[in-house]
């Protein structure tokens, strides 16, 4: 029991036999479908919606448009531009403009075909390198949606003459997060209160949302967050549309709504990680050490900022990596295309531009004749060391021992060898071996610190179990497992005793959403502190009843500890519920303060976790196919609540990241319509994709965090394109400076070599 | 149009319109939910049944085929609520995250588990290569499903 227990997930065994309710599971009496009516173009003016034929069909209840939208007809992110249903421009391919509600999905299916739409086609932008000043305009003058720059130290020393430096430019597509569960959502109402019950990972922004839209008192507007299968940021802002678009006909016709997207509008519609550009230059003196770095970030957002704003902060500040450089001048610019709005996805605008530092670093060694590996090393971030945003490091930096024991574990400088001989023997088949590290600024950071906290609570029944409560949400991710283990620990009881509620908006307190790796350590700050009041009462309270003065209590193993005596928790318990003591509470604990200047200067996260990858592969020469044989990861977490799902998130979260690198390829048509929109075309690592695994986990306490925990499960998927893409690079000599590496670029990178 | 078959060792009845999938019908007729549908096209796997001992994806079989089969779901598996083995060992293997894929790789273990010979790990990893899961990174599921595997000896 309790925190650092490889314990079984709680929610498990109804996982395995099937019986957890997702929201497609959901059924109610007089229960509606509905289904969206979108737009066939990338940009076009709407002229005329005529709605008559389609209102006629059998089984349809209502159509709605703009003209129905009661409050704001827009879904608000952080910019107030993303329309919620289209009136008179639409700007991607797919962007909604009618929901219908009908009592068969075949009615509402039926009823789009019959809606008869006039619109007049304009000539999309689609490509985001010409976005910026173009004569298209999406978006105010320029087109650029956000921009941030990073000044720090001074590039003038880029002048001596004495520096080695390398210039690059590198791709990166298109993610699909490919969560298994589609989008999806049940609304209606109860207790006069329209409730909603969604697959997602932010409740309180989808609270927000469909008030805005709706015009209603946020307190009749409830959100409970449904098991979710699946997210991986993809469930983070787009909830708030589709959980409109039910809550707009349940709002109008008094019925409760379904609505569940099927594969193909979701992987048409939905967010992806942002396409980019990312050009950069390394500056390093002879010995290797790093002197400066200039890179320029550009984002393609889509045709709404929707989170792109903080998407582009998290990968500008990213950009140069977890290394001690002084002199750092990196641009990050995001702008807007006639594609679908790009949004949250785990790393969250990092692994475009740690593609391109972790591209060049390898670059660099090469020129530089020295190992990969060995100039990382070099140039690790330690302790008391500051990052480009100037911010100290004070606590919590595991980076070299994650490093140092990725690269034993991995038997790198062995391997390296081995492999060479390999290769120099071996006609097609080229073995290499690549590495990469990273660094994950942890928390929202300043461009989410206005919804940075964490609210609690916690109630203590007279049996001695426990119902605890925190706004982040469990998406498959183990959050409330974690959860329970905490509290488990502060109360020195076993994790059965403990209940962490589902979140639900209407008795669990806001504390943000549940992204950026923040879920365990706001989980622990909000149960922990509300927890703590309840146990100073029962400190006061058996003062009293001993009449004397304990200077601790502690509780353990079942037991209640404190000056000589050892009482049983359960009687404790007993005890103050007998005397009506206030056995309940809630806290808000407010993360540290973050900052970030108009030089991009300042403490742009609170912590940082750290980590370090190295993968092994095989390359076909002939083919330009690639296997990937081996991958370690080291991951500095602060503390490991649960093991082994620490090591199931380093897994998943790294596959991710090869898939990213290797096989997904999210191609776009030139109309801007996404043609790999299903998993046949869009095709994602399976059992036969992925590699041996090593994942390594560090714990270097986070002294602000609960029990030393800081967060990291973003950060497996950040570093590993890089690792993949300099390891083929190590087996055959061909560099891809644009993933997927599909066989097509690998062949060409090794011609490119010739 | 009447189809009737064994579902999850009863025979059942029922009348179904014969555009509907497998799936359709478990879900919308009998009301198992167990079985979750990701792609509706039999690319994802989450909708694996076993049918006549052998692993399909039930989206992309229609009703009227299913007439005089035997089809086991998800629900069908465990027995006075103990947990199958391979449930079990899947549990314990930490195979277990979002839980959207799980019925359906159950399902493809189960597959392999009825079979009367040995499987490699590779073998294993083919034969859950229909299932998609996006966060595991398998190999927990391919230890539990192996550890179930060898409970058989």
């Amino acid at each position: 029991m309790g925190v650092g227990k490889s314990i079984i997930r709680l929610d498990s065994v109804e996982k395995v036999t099937g019986k957890t309710l997702y929201v497609e599971d959901i059924k109610m009496s007089n229960m509606l479908y509905a289904k969206v009516f979108r737009s066939p173009v990338a940009y076009g003016k709407i002229k005329n919606l005529d709605l008559e034929l389609a209102k006629k069909v059998p089984g349809v209840k209502g159509i709605f448009t703009y003209k129905d939208v009661p409050g704001k007809n827009i879904i608000h992110v952080i910019y107030d531009d993303q329309i919620f249903l289209a009136s008179d421009f639409v700007k991607y391919p797919g962007q909604p403009i009618a929901v219908i509600a009908a009592n068969s999905e075949e009615a509402c299916k039926e009823a789009i075909k019959k809606i008869k739409l006039e619109i007049e086609e304009l000539e999309p932008l689609l490509d985001f390198e010409k976005s910026k000043n173009n004569s298209i305009k999406l978006y105010g003058d320029d087109n650029i949606f956000c921009k941030y720059h990073i000044d720090h130290g001074n590039m003038d020393i880029i002048n001596d003459s004495d520096l080695i430096s390398i210039s690059d430019s590198y791709y990166t597509q298109h993610q699909e997060h490919a969560y298994i569960e589609p989008q999806g959502a049940v609304v209606y109402w109860e207790d006069n209160t329209l409730t909603i019950r969604g697959s997602m990972q932010a409740p309180f922004y989808v609270q927000q949302a469909v008030t805005e839209v709706l015009n209603m008192k946020k307190s009749r507007v409830r959100v409970i967050q449904q098991m979710t299968g699946g997210a991986f940021g993809g469930k983070e802002d787009v909830p708030n549309i589709v959980c409109s678009q039910a809550a707009i006909c349940a709002y109008h016709l008094r019925q409760p709504v379904k609505i569940i997207y099927n594969r193909e509008e979701d992987m048409q519609t939905m967010s992806k990680r942002h396409p980019a550009r990312t050009d950069i230059t390394l500056w390093a003196d002879k010995t290797g050490k790093f002197v400066a770095v200039k890179g320029y970030y550009l984002e393609n957002a889509g045709a709404f900022a929707t989170l792109t704003p903080a998407v582009l902060y998290r990968g500008t500040i990213h950009l140069s990596g977890p290394y001690n450089i002084e002199n750092v001048d990196v641009i990050g610019e995001a702008v807007a295309t006639n594609t679908a709005p790009n949004g949250a996805y785990r790393g969250f605008g990092s692994p475009q531009t740690i593609f391109a530092m972790e591209s060049i670093i390898d670059q660099m060694a090469e020129k530089l004749n020295m190992d990969p590996a060995d100039i990382r090393q070099k140039n690790l971030l330690k302790l008391g060391d500051r990052t480009c945003t100037n911010q100290v490091l004070e606590d919590s930096v595991g980076l070299l021992e994650a490093f140092d024991k990725c690269i034993d574990e991995s038997d790198y400088y062995n391997k390296i060898k081995e492999f060479k001989e390999y290769n120099n023997v071996s006609d097609n088949i080229k073995k290499g071996i690549g590495v990469s590290a990273v660094y994950y600024g942890v928390g929202l950071g300043d461009a989410g610190k206005h919804m940075s906290r964490a609210a609690g609570t916690a109630k203590i029944d007279g049996d001695g179990s426990v119902t605890v409560s925190v706004g982040v949400v469990d998406m498959g991710q183990g959050m409330r497992t974690v959860a329970a283990q905490m509290a488990a620990e502060f109360l020195g009881i076993l994790e059965d005793n403990i209940v962490v509620s589902q979140v639900d908006t209407s008795r669990v307190l806001d504390s943000g959403p549940t992204v950026a790796s923040r879920g365990t350590i706001t989980a622990g700050w909000g149960i922990l502190k509300a927890l703590n009041k309840i146990k100073k009462r029962i400190h006061k309270f058996l003062e009293e009843k001993f009449n004397e003065k304990f200077e601790d209590i502690h509780y353990k193993d079942g037991k209640v500890l404190f000056g000589n005596h050892e009482e049983s928790y359960f009687d404790v318990i007993k005890w103050a519920t007998d005397k009506k003591l206030t056995l309940h509470a809630a806290a808000l604990h407010i993360p540290p303060e973050c900052s970030f200047d108009e030089h991009g200067q300042g403490d742009a996260y609170y912590t940082y976790a750290w980590g370090a990858n190295v993968v092994e592969t095989e390359v076909n020469t002939r083919t330009g196919e690639v296997k990937i044989i081996k991958a370690t990861c080291a991951h500095d977490v602060g503390k490991a609540v649960n093991p082994r799902e620490v090591k199931g998130q380093i897994m998943g979260g790294s596959l991710q990241g090869l898939g990213y690198g290797l096989m997904e390829n999210m191609q776009v048509s030139s109309q801007g319509k996404f043609l790999t929109n299903n998993f046949s075309t869009y095709t994602i690592p399976t059992a036969c994709d992925y590699p041996e695994w090593n994942p390594i986990i560090v714990e270097e306490k986070y002294p602000k965090g609960p029990y030393g925990a800081k967060g990291f499960a973003e950060q497996p998927l950040m570093g590993m394109a890089p690792a993949l893409t300099n390891s083929i690079y190590n087996a055959c000599g061909g560099r891809i400076k644009n993933i997927p590496a599909i066989p097509e670029r690998v062949l060409e990178s090794i011609r490119g070599k010739e | 149009m009447i189809v009737e078959f064994t579902l999850n060792n009863e025979k059942v009845k029922c009348d179904v319109p014969e555009h509907f999938s497998l799936l359709r019908m478990i879900r919308d007729i009998f009301g198992l939910t167990g079985t979750k549908k990701g792609c509706d096209k039999g690319e994802c796997g989450a909708c694996t049944v076993v049918m006549d001992n052998k692993a399909v994806t039930s989206c992309t079989v229609l009703a009227p085929v299913v007439h005089g089969k035997e089809v086991l779901t998800i629900e069908g598996i465990s027995k006075n609520g103990q947990l199958h083995i391979i449930q079990q060992k899947l549990v314990e293997a930490g195979a277990v995250q979002c839980g959207f894929c799980t019925p359906g790789m159950v399902m493809s273990a189960y597959a392999l588990f009825i079979q009367d010979r040995d499987f490699s790990r590779d073998e294993i990893k083919r034969a859950i290569s229909g299932n998609l899961c996006r966060c595991t990174g398998y190999e927990y599921i391919v230890n539990g499903i192996d550890e179930a595997l060898k409970t058989r000896k």
